[in-house]
C-alpha cells in the first residue's frame, strides 16, 4: 500500500517536473545560419515569379490563337455557304486572280 | 518535441524560411502565433518520421551488418527545467518520447508549454474536445510508462 503511494506520488512529481519551467533560448550562431537560409532562399523566389510570368504570358498567347483561329474559321465558312447565291467557280473561290 | 539540438535548430531555420516565403498567403483566420506554431509542429513531425524511417532502415542494415554501430539516444535534459527538477523531467521526456505524435503534440502544446487548449486545437486544427481525449490517453499512458520506469529504477 504504502509503495503504491510512493509510486503515485513519484509518478505525479515526474508530470509536474516540467512545471516552472524556462523556455529555451537559441544558441547564438543559430540567427547567422537563420539569414544565411534567407539569403539562399531569395534568388529561388524570384525564379518562381518569372516562371508564373512564363506561364501566364504563354497561356494568353495560347487563348488568342485560340480565339483567333475560331474568328478565322467561322468567318471562312460563312463565306463557303455563299455558294448558291453568288455563281463563283471553285477556281474563283481559291484565287481572286483575275483570267 | 524532437528531443535533439541539432535537429531543433534545423527545425528552426526552416520555420523561418517558411515563414519568410509563405507569409503573404497568410490569411488572418487565426493569430500569427497560432500560425506559427502550426508550422513548427508540422516540420516537428516530418522531421520525427523522417527520423522513425531512418532508424528503421538502420534496423534492417543492423541485420546483414554486424559492423553497423548501435547509437543509443542520450537522455534528452530540457535546459529550462529547474535544477532540482532536472532528474524527474529527465523520465518524463523519455516517456513523452514513447507516446504517439499527436498525443505527443497534445501533451506538449498544454502540458508542457502550459498552452491553453482552445489554441492547442487552433494549431492542431481539431476540436478542443478532441484536445481533451488526446490529453487525457496521454496521461494515461505517461502514467503507464513511467509506472515500468519506476520500477526499473527500485531493481537498479
Amino acid at each position: 500500500m504504502k509503495n503504491k503511494l510512493n509510486k503515485e506520488g513519484w509518478i505525479n512529481e515526474v508530470l509536474d517536473s516540467t512545471g516552472g519551467m524556462a523556455r529555451a533560448t537559441p544558441p547564438a550562431h543559430l540567427y547567422h545560419k537563420i539569414t544565411t537560409g534567407l539569403r539562399l532562399e531569395a534568388p529561388k523566389s524570384r525564379t518562381i515569379a518569372i516562371h508564373t510570368k512564363q506561364w501566364a504570358a504563354a497561356a494568353i498567347l495560347l487563348l488568342a490563337l485560340n480565339v483567333g483561329s475560331i474568328l478565322y474559321f467561322t468567318a471562312h465558312n460563312s463565306t463557303g455557304h455563299t455558294g448558291d447565291a453568288s455563281p463563283l467557280t471553285e477556281i474563283q473561290q481559291v484565287s481572286t486572280y483575275n483570267y | 518535441m524532437v528531443q535533439d539540438h541539432g535537429m531543433a535548430e534545423d527545425i528552426t531555420q526552416e520555420v523561418f524560411i517558411t515563414v519568410y516565403r509563405s507569409v503573404l498567403s497568410f490569411n488572418s483566420q487565426s493569430s500569427i502565433s497560432t500560425w506559427i506554431y502550426r508550422i513548427t509542429v508540422n516540420k516537428c513531425l516530418d522531421h520525427l518520421r523522417a527520423q522513425k524511417r531512418r532508424k528503421q532502415n538502420g534496423f534492417f542494415r543492423s541485420l546483414f551488418n554486424t559492423d553497423a554501430a548501435q547509437t543509443d539516444k542520450p537522455h534528452f535534459e530540457h535546459p529550462g527545467v529547474l535544477l532540482e527538477r532536472r532528474e524527474n523531467a529527465r523520465y518524463l521526456f523519455e516517456a513523452i518520447e514513447t507516446l504517439p505524435g499527436n498525443q505527443k503534440t497534445v501533451f506538449i502544446l498544454a502540458h508542457v508549454e502550459e498552452l491553453p487548449q482552445k489554441e492547442v486545437a487552433a494549431i492542431m486544427e481539431i476540436s478542443v474536445k478532441a484536445v481533451e481525449s488526446l490529453l487525457q490517453r496521454a496521461k494515461v499512458n505517461l502514467r503507464k510508462k513511467l509506472s515500468h520506469i519506476y520500477e526499473r529504477r527500485k531493481n537498479e
